[in-house]
């Protein structure tokens, strides 16, 4: 089965510190329809509005999107990566406000008109191993799904975090049984191919284990570098194709200082999809 | 030429971020550290976490013994950018990094860490220096209320444009040119970006309050021996120059998080055997 070029995003991480307009004007010219987008400061942030600011803001974001005939399926605001959110935190102030980022966030995943919304499933402290936290992180989990519930189409979604981030699902394993706890239907997987290799897992056992429950793979070569910068992503995109996988993919470029001169890698890796026959 | 001596050193959270803030500090205890140079970051020590955190903080540290020398909030990952091109961004981060100082004067620290913002790449470098100036000059307004001075840091080209090299401090130090405006010199962006620490102090000489001491192949906030800098080279324009201020070891590199006081640990050893004995 073949990949279609309508089913691949872009994620906006390595334009980070550029102006939006550039960042979409980039991502168009290199023939994407799609993005997720990595919304953070001052591109566009919960931090950084009054409500009405943050309305205009975000009409003014469907606005740039329409001039370029780019769509947004999904939306994967930064939550506990670089900033301070924590929905799983034990104290009560930070949980709290951490939630109602998180809520609104919802809002604008629907705004946006995103079908997927990634979700950080909170942390906690390496030397306080309570499996209390473990237990907020389910519960505020599924406050998040009900809340989400109000729009139909949307799915949230967790992905594998690095262990010394998040010890909640640092692998499939324990993804998977974040997952079954939660147990709700529109919170699902998330398969990042380059924590998926630091974990020495396979995108067959991914299946075998996650299956339906898989709603997007992150997907970018070795250390998340440009396609054909690495051994990766040859077999991993030939593995998704198949797979009989049929839901939707982002580029994922990471590497250290990509924001230094993002064009290039996603350029680069565009000819590469289209050189691999995965632009269809 | 001077002695560096360990009491110099200073030990900062942000290897520890994953931990709880008292685990660090009796980590410093352990490791036979006396200053601390505070990484503001939540849940350990920031505005977000609640209406005012610094009597716990105060408490904590008061009970720890230990002294704070530095305070660094967070400024690169989180939503602050002295340099924004949105009015908003720049006036939150202002108000916000001028409690920072207010919280470093009530633990008796007189500096706060000050890095340069992230001008847009794609937008003219004159505006981004602009906006950095002028937020630098309101926070220079309450230094002078608050006696806690500001120590402007160099960062990697990978982290901002608008300071990533020596020739890019002196022009923010000098265009301002205030007392209260002095400089935190990093060995990290001074070896990425090709340079010597003894440039640096051949330039800016006193202006020079705090140095981060920290490893790199060329980056990456190493520990010492994980890396590709010369260490000696670092003590030794130190030396020569008669520094004789604070030293904080900032490793951070994600690989030492799952186990920050081990490599703290390995960290101080290997420094201690390149300093010089106490008198």
């Amino acid at each position: 089965m073949k990949i279609e070029n309508s089913r691949i995003n872009v994620v906006t991480y390595p334009y980070w510190h550029y102006t939006f307009a550039y960042c979409l004007d980039s991502i168009a010219a290199c023939g994407f329809r799609n993005i997720e987008f990595w919304a953070a400061s001052p591109q566009y942030c919960y931090a950084d509005y009054t409500a009405k600011e943050r309305e205009n803001r975000k009409r003014e974001i469907m606005e740039m999107l329409c001039r370029r005939n780019l769509a947004m399926p999904v939306f994967h605001p930064e939550q506990s990566n670089m900033y301070p959110l924590n929905i799983a935190s034990p104290e009560k102030y930070i949980r709290d406000h951490s939630m109602q980022y998180v809520r609104e966030y919802i809002d604008d995943a629907a705004f946006f008109g995103s079908k997927v919304m990634v979700l950080a499933p909170g942390r906690r402290d390496h030397d306080d191993e309570n499996p209390d936290h473990y237990k907020r992180a389910v519960e505020s989990i599924q406050a998040l799904s009900e809340y989400a519930g109000q729009y139909k189409d949307l799915t949230l979604v967790i992905e594998e975090w690095p262990a010394y981030l998040c010890a909640f699902a640092d692998n499939l394993q324990n993804l998977k049984k974040l997952l079954a706890d939660v147990n709700c239907a529109n919170v699902k997987a998330c398969l990042n191919t380059c924590s998926m290799h630091d974990n020495q897992e396979t995108i067959a056992a991914w299946l075998q284990s996650i299956g339906d429950e898989l709603a997007l793979v992150h997907f970018a070569d070795t250390g998340a570098q440009t396609l054909g910068a690495g051994q990766d992503a040859a077999g991993d995109l030939a593995a998704l194709a198949d797979s009989g996988y049929e839901g939707t993919l982002s580029l994922n470029i990471q590497f250290r200082d990509c924001c230094v001169a993002p064009d290039k890698p996603v350029f680069a890796s565009v000819a590469w999809l289209k050189r691999n026959g995965y632009w269809v | 030429m001077s002695k560096i001596v360990p009491s110099q050193l200073a030990g900062t959270n942000m290897l520890y971020a994953q931990y709880s803030f008292q685990y660090f500090l009796d980590s410093m205890q352990r490791l036979g550290v006396q200053n601390i140079e505070v990484y503001g970051c939540s849940p350990h020590f920031h505005f977000y976490d609640c209406e005012n955190p610094v009597p716990t903080l105060r408490r904590q540290i008061h009970d720890s013994g230990l002294k704070v020398i530095s305070m660094m909030p967070e400024e690169n990952t989180y939503p602050v950018n002295i340099a924004a091109k949105e009015k908003r961004v720049r006036d939150n981060t202002v108000e916000l990094y001028k409690r920072f100082m207010d919280a470093a004067a009530e633990l008796d620290c007189h500096q706060m860490l000050l890095c340069p913002g992230r001008p847009y790449r794609n937008e003219p470098f004159s505006v981004g220096f602009a906006y950095s100036r002028d937020s630098i000059e309101r926070l220079l307004e309450h230094s002078r209320q608050t006696d806690v001075a500001l120590c402007y840091e160099t960062l990697r080209i990978g982290e901002s444009i608008l300071t990533s090299n020596l020739e890019d401090t002196c022009r923010m130090i000098e265009a301002i040119n205030d007392p209260y405006l002095q400089v935190c010199v990093d060995t990290v962006p001074v070896y990425a970006a090709g340079e010597k620490v003894e440039s640096y102090f051949a330039r800016l000489g006193s202006k020079i309050t705090h140095f981060h001491l920290v490893d790199g192949a060329p980056d990456g906030h190493l520990m010492w021996g994980d890396g590709t800098q010369n260490v000696d080279e670092h003590l030794d324009a130190l030396r020569k120059y008669h520094y004789s201020r604070y030293i904080t070891m900032e490793t951070a590199a994600s690989k030492y998080r799952m186990d920050a006081e081990k490599y703290y640990a390995m960290n101080i050893a290997y420094l201690r055997s390149h300093l010089d004995a106490e008198d």
